[in-house]
C-alpha cells in the first residue's frame, strides 16, 4: 500500500483540480478572474483539505503502530537467535530468573488462595463470626440472632465426631451440628434432596442428616437413591438419622473443610439460655444486614451481651460482655496468617531482587564485551533508541524463557509443599496456580526485566562515543560509571542476602528452641490411638466405666507394650477443657467469678507412660476405675503454686464447679498441654471412674515399630467392640511435630529462600570481581611493571572490590534487626535474637564473599604478564 | 428527478467513485466529471466530500493513487481501482439493487423500477 500523503501532496492535488477547472472555463470564453470566482468556493476547498489532512494523519499513526509491532517481533527474533549462540549465558540467566520468579510465584499463590481470594460464599465479605471468644449453647446462639437487628441468618456450629456403624466397616465421620440458617448463610445448595429445615432442628424432630458430596461418592458410590435412607450415626443424640440431602460438590465449609455430614444443632423451644446445657457451640456465624457496617453491628452485639448478662449473669458472665463483638470471616479464619504470608512474600521478593542484580551483572558483562560493536554501530548512524531496543529485546526474550520456567518451578514447588500446607494453613486445599497468580508471575518477571535489563542497556549505549571507541582500542572497555554500577549491585546483593540469611537464621534458631522446649513429658516411644466413645452405645456412668476398664486390660496385654494410660484430650493439639474450681481455703474476691483450672480425665498408668514425674503423694489406685470411688484428683506443680503456695496440698479438697469435692492425693510435674509455646498452667487430673468425657486417647509406651504397635492396639480395640471406629493412630512424636506444622513450614521456606539468597549472592560477587579484575588488567600490569609486588597489587585490587561487600554487610545487619521484628509472627521468640548468631551470619557471608572475590583475583594476577599487557597498548 | 448531492444518499458516494474508476484510471476531477456526466448532471459531487472519500478509499486499499501527468500536461494524482476495490464494487452494486427493490416494493410500486 502507498505511504500516506503529506500536506503538500494534498495541496497539489487540490490545486490541480482548481486550475484545470479554471482553464476549462477560460477556454469557454470566461475571463480568468471570473472563472476563478465561479470555481473557487474557498470554504469547500478548505474543508476538503482539512478532512484529507486528518485522514492522512490517522493513517500515519496507525502505520507507526504497525511498524513498532513489526520491529518488536523482529528484535525478539533477533534476540532469541543471539541467545541461542551463547547457551552458557542464557542457561545461567534463565535459571536465575526461573528460581527467583518461581519462588515468588509459589509464595504468591499461597497468599492468593489463603488471604486475597474472597471466600466462595454469597456476600462473603458480609459474613461475620459473632462473639468469637465465647462458647455458646444452642438457645443462646439463637437468642443473640433474635435480638440483633443488624445480623441475618445467625447460625451456631459445633463439631462432632460421629460413628457410622451397621453398614460395612465402622467409620468415624467429621460432623457439624448447625442451625438451619447455615445453608443459606454459606450458600450451601443441595446436589440431591434438600438441606434440613428450621422445624427439623427442634428436639425430637432432628433425626435427619445431610451428606457431603465427598462422603456420598466415596462411601455410598454416589447412590442416586440415598435420600430417604436411614443411617446409624452414633455420637450425638439420635442414632438413626434419615438422609434428606447431599450438598453440592463445590461447597467447602469455612471451618473444618473436611466435614462429612451436617446434622441439626438441637433447639429447645421455651428454654432460656440458662436452662440449655448444650454448651458445645464453638462458632456462631451471621450475615450483616444490608447497609449495616461491621462496627455498628459489633456495637449492637455488645449491648445485647450487656442485656443478656443483666438477665442471667451465669450464662453470660461479666468477662464475656467485655469480649463481645464481631470478626469478619476473613479475620476469623485467616487471621494472623495474613501478616506472616506477606512477610514471606517480602523475603522471597528480596531473593528475586538478588537474582535481578545477578542478571544485571551478567547482562552488563556481556554488554561490555559488545561495547566496541555498539560504538561502531552507533558511529555508523544507528539510533541510540534502536540499540537500547536491541538490548531490551534480549532481556525480554530472557524474561519469556525465565518466566515460563519460573511457572514450572512454582507448580513443582507447590506440589512438593502440598502436604505441609494442608497441616499448616487455613484454606490450604484451594492453593494452586490461577489467573491472578499467572498475572503476578508476569508482573514479577517484567519488573525483573526492568531492573536488570534497562539500566545496563542505557549504560552501554549511553556514554560518549569517542570515549568508548578510544577505550575500546586500549582494551579497557570499562567506563567509570560501569564500575560504580557494579559496586552498587554488589552492595545491594550483599545487603539483601544478609537480611534474608540473618532473618532465616534467627527464625531457624527460634524454631529449634521451640522444638527443644521440654513439654514436661517424653513423647519418644509413645503411640497414641484415639477412640471415640459413642454415648448411645456406652451411656455416661457405669457402661462407660466398664468399657474403659476392659479396654485398658486388653491394650495392656498387647505384646511389646509397656505402660498404658488414657487421657481424654491429646496434648499439644490446642484443645483444652478448663472448669471453674473452688480450692479449699481459697477466698475468691467478692463479685469475681471462681478461678479456673485445666481439667483432664485420665486412667491407667498415664503418668508412667508419658514419664511425667510424681512429685508428692500418690497416683490414683487403678482399682478406682470401675468402682464408684472416692473422688480423688492429682494436681500439677503450677496448681500448687497458685492455690496452695504455703501449705501441703495433699489431702486438701478442690470443689469442681464450686460444688463436687475432689481430694488431692498427689502432685505431678507440669506439662505443656495446649501448645509447646504456652507455659504450663494450673491443672487437675481426675480418673475416668469419676467423670465420663466421651473420648479416650490411648497412650501406650512400647518398643518396636510404632506402626506395628498401632495396628496391634487397633486390633485390641476391635476385640473389645468391633463397632468402634479407630480414626487415628499416631506416634506422640508426630503429634508434637504436627503441633508446630505452621512454624516448621515457614522456617523451612525461609531456609530455602536464605540458601537461594546466599547462593545467588556469592555467584554475584564472584562474577563482578572476576569481571572487575579482567578489566583492570591494564592498571595492574602497569603497577607490576613499575615494580609493585604481586601480592600488594592483589591486596589492593581486592580491597577495592570488598569495600561494597563490607558496606553491604553493615546495611544488611541493620536490615536484619528490622526484619526480626517483622518475623515474630513466624515463630515465637524471634525478636529477642542472638547477637552471636548474627555475628556468625555476617562472618559466613563475609568469608564467602571474600573467597568469591579472591578466587578470580588470584587467578588473574598470577597469569598477569606486564610486558604482554603493555605491548597490547 | 431533482438535482441530488451525492452525499445525501447515504453510502452511495463511495459506490459512485468505485464505479467511475471501473473502466479507467482517473484523477479527482476526472471522477467528479465522470459521475456528473453519467448522471446527466443530476448528481453533483462537492470537492469537500470527494477528496476525503478518495483518501479514505485509498487508506482502505480499495483504490490506489499515484502521481502522473494529465492530458493538460499538469502533474495530477490518478486513482486506480485495486482488485479489492473491484470486488467491493461488485458486492455493493448488488446490495444497492436489493435495497432499491425492497424500498420500491415497500412504497407499493408494482413494477420493478430497475428492469
Amino acid at each position: 500500500m502507498r505511504p500516506p500523503s503529506s500536506g503538500r501532496d494534498i495541496d497539489d492535488e487540490l490545486r490541480f483540480h482548481l486550475e484545470e477547472e479554471i482553464e476549462r472555463l477560460v477556454a469557454a470564453g470566461h475571463g480568468e478572474d471570473e472563472a476563478r470566482r465561479m470555481v473557487h468556493d474557498e470554504a469547500e476547498f478548505r474543508r476538503a483539505r482539512r478532512r484529507c489532512v486528518d485522514l492522512e494523519r490517522a493513517r500515519r499513526a496507525r502505520r507507526r503502530r504497525e511498524d513498532v509491532m513489526e520491529g518488536t517481533a523482529r528484535d525478539l527474533r533477533h534476540a532469541f537467535r543471539t541467545l541461542a549462540r551463547s547457551p552458557g549465558f542464557t542457561l545461567a540467566a534463565v535459571l536465575t530468573l526461573a528460581l527467583g520468579v518461581g519462588a515468588n510465584t509459589a509464595v504468591f499463590s499461597v497468599l492468593d488462595s489463603v488471604v486475597l481470594r474472597p471466600f466462595p460464599y454469597p456476600e462473603a465479605d458480609r459474613i461475620v463470626r459473632v462473639w468469637p471468644a465465647k462458647h455458646f449453647n444452642s438457645t443462646l446462639a439463637l437468642e443473640v440472632g433474635r435480638r440483633s437487628r443488624s445480623l441475618e441468618a445467625v447460625t451456631g456450629v459445633s463439631h462432632w465426631q460421629l460413628n457410622l456403624v451397621g453398614a460395612g466397616d465402622p467409620e468415624a465421620l467429621d460432623a457439624q451440628a448447625v442451625h438451619a440458617g447455615y445453608f443459606d448463610l454459606f450458600g450451601a445448595g443441595p446436589r440431591l434432596g434438600r438441606a434440613f429445615t428450621e422445624e427439623e432442628t427442634l428436639e425430637g424432630d432432628d433425626g435427619v442428616v445431610v451428606l457431603s458430596h465427598g462422603l456420598w461418592t466415596e462411601r455410598f458410590g454416589a447412590d442416586p437413591d440415598i435420600v430417604g435412607r436411614t443411617l446409624q450415626l452414633d455420637g450425638y443424640d439420635h442414632s438413626d438419622r434419615t438422609v434428606v440431602g447431599v450438598l453440592s460438590e463445590d461447597f467447602v465449609p469455612p471451618v473444618r473443610p473436611d466435614t462429612d455430614v451436617w446434622i441439626p444443632l438441637r433447639t429447645f423451644p421455651g428454654l432460656t439460655p440458662g436452662d440449655d446445657d448444650t454448651w458445645y457451640v464453638t462458632h456462631v456465624f451471621g450475615r450483616l444486614a444490608p447497609g449495616v457496617a461491621l462496627d455498628a453491628a459489633a456495637g449492637e452485639i455488645r449491648s445485647i451481651a450487656g442485656g443478656l448478662h443483666a438477665e442471667d449473669p451465669i450464662s453470660v458472665p461479666e468477662g464475656d460482655v467485655q469480649e463481645a463483638g464481631l470478626a469478619s470471616l476473613a479475620d476469623d479464619v485467616v487471621g494472623d496468617v495474613r501478616l506472616t504470608l506477606w512477610a514471606l512474600l517480602g523475603a522471597v521478593g528480596l531473593v528475586l531482587l538478588i537474582a535481578c542484580a545477578n542478571l544485571a551483572n551478567l547482562v552488563l558483562a556481556r554488554g561490555e564485551g559488545k561495547t566496541r560493536e555498539l560504538a561502531v554501530r552507533s558511529a555508523l548512524g544507528a539510533h541510540r533508541i534502536r540499540l537500547v531496543r536491541h538490548a531490551l529485546a534480549e532481556s525480554l526474550a530472557l524474561a519469556v524463557l525465565g518466566g515460563a520456567a519460573g511457572l514450572g518451578v512454582a507448580a513443582a514447588g507447590l506440589e512438593t509443599l502440598e502436604r505441609s500446607l494442608q497441616g499448616a494453613l487455613p484454606r490450604a486445599a484451594a492453593v494452586g496456580l490461577s489467573g491472578e497468580v499467572f498475572l503476578f508471575s508476569l508482573a514479577a518477571t517484567l519488573g525483573a526485566v526492568l531492573l536488570f535489563g534497562v539500566g545496563p542497556a542505557l549504560r552501554t549505549t549511553g556514554t560518549d562515543l569517542r570515549t568508548r571507541l578510544r577505550a575500546g582500542r586500549r582494551g579497557a572497555g570499562r567506563a567509570r560509571g560501569g564500575r560504580r554500577l557494579n559496586r552498587v549491585l554488589v552492595f545491594g546483593q550483599v545487603a539483601l542476602a544478609t537480611v534474608v540469611v540473618g532473618t532465616a537464621a534467627a527464625v531457624g534458631r527460634s524454631f529449634v528452641e521451640l522444638m527443644r522446649t521440654d513439654p514436661g513429658f517424653e513423647p519418644e516411644g509413645v503411640v497414641t490411638v484415639s477412640v471415640p466413645l459413642p454415648t448411645n452405645r456406652y451411656p455416661r456412668g457405669e457402661p462407660q466405666r466398664i468399657y474403659t476398664a476392659e479396654l485398658l486390660e486388653r491394650v495392656r496385654a498387647v505384646p511389646g507394650i509397656g505402660e498404658v494410660g488414657f487421657i481424654h484430650l491429646l496434648p499439644l493439639t490446642l484443645s483444652n477443657w478448663a472448669f471453674p474450681i473452688l480450692p479449699d481455703g481459697f477466698e475468691p474476691r467478692a463479685g469475681e467469678p471462681l478461678p479456673s483450672a485445666n481439667f483432664r480425665v485420665v486412667a491407667g498408668d498415664y503418668f508412667g507412660a508419658l514419664r511425667i514425674p510424681l512429685l508428692r503423694g500418690e497416683l490414683f489406685d487403678p482399682a478406682t476405675i470401675g468402682a464408684e470411688g472416692d473422688a480423688v484428683a492429682v494436681v500439677n506443680e503450677a496448681f500448687v503454686a497458685r492455690f496452695f503456695p504455703d501449705d501441703d496440698p495433699l489431702g486438701r479438697t478442690v470443689r469442681l464447679f464450686g460444688d463436687s469435692p475432689f481430694r488431692v492425693v498427689g502432685v505431678v510435674g507440669d506439662v505443656r498441654q495446649f501448645a509447646l509455646d504456652r507455659e504450663p498452667v494450673a491443672e487437675m487430673y481426675v480418673p475416668y471412674a469419676s467423670f465420663s468425657p466421651g473420648t479416650i486417647q490411648i497412650m501406650a509406651r512400647g518398643t518396636g515399630d510404632p506402626a506395628a504397635l498401632g495396628s496391634a492396639i487397633r486390633a485390641a480395640v476391635w476385640d473389645v467392640d468391633p463397632e468402634i471406629p479407630v480414626p487415628s493412630v499416631r506416634p506422640l512424636t508426630d503429634v508434637r511435630a504436627d503441633s508446630v506444622a505452621r512454624e516448621r513450614l515457614f522456617t523451612t521456606l525461609l531456609g530455602v529462600f536464605a540458601s537461594l539468597a546466599l547462593l545467588l549472592g556469592i555467584v554475584g560477587v564472584y562474577g563482578v570481581t572476576a569481571y572487575a579484575m579482567r578489566s583492570s588488567v591494564r592498571e595492574m600490569g602497569i603497577r607490576l611493571a613499575i615494580g609493585a609486588r604481586p601480592a600488594r597489587v592483589l591486596r589492593r585490587a581486592l580491597g577495592t572490590e570488598l569495600t561494597p561487600v563490607a558496606a553491604g554487610l553493615a546495611a544488611g545487619v541493620a536490615g536484619v534487626l528490622l526484619a526480626r521484628r517483622a518475623a515474630t509472627g513466624f515463630v515465637p521468640g524471634v525478636e529477642a535474637g542472638d547477637p552471636w548468631l548474627l555475628v556468625a551470619v555476617v562472618a559466613v557471608l563475609g568469608l564467602a564473599a571474600a573467597l568469591a572475590a579472591w578466587l578470580p583475583a588470584r587467578r588473574i594476577t598470577r597469569r598477569l604478564d606486564p610486558v604482554a599487557v603493555l605491548r597490547a597498548e | 428527478m431533482a438535482d441530488v448531492d451525492a452525499t445525501s444518499i447515504y453510502g452511495t458516494l463511495n459506490l459512485m467513485i468505485l464505479r467511475a474508476l471501473a473502466d479507467e484510471d482517473r484523477h479527482g476531477l476526472g471522477v467528479q466529471r465522470r459521475i456528473e456526466a453519467q448522471t446527466e448532471g443530476r448528481v453533483t459531487v462537492e470537492v469537500g466530500a470527494l477528496y476525503p472519500a478518495l483518501h479514505r478509499l485509498e487508506a482502505e486499499g480499495l483504490i490506489d493513487g499515484s502521481w502522473g501527468v494529465s492530458e493538460s500536461r499538469r502533474r495530477a494524482k490518478f486513482y486506480r481501482l485495486t482488485a479489492a476495490g473491484r470486488k467491493r464494487l461488485k458486492r455493493d452494486t448488488a446490495r444497492w439493487l436489493d435495497h432499491v427493490r425492497a424500498v420500491a416494493r415497500l412504497l407499493g410500486l408494482r413494477e420493478d423500477p430497475l428492469s
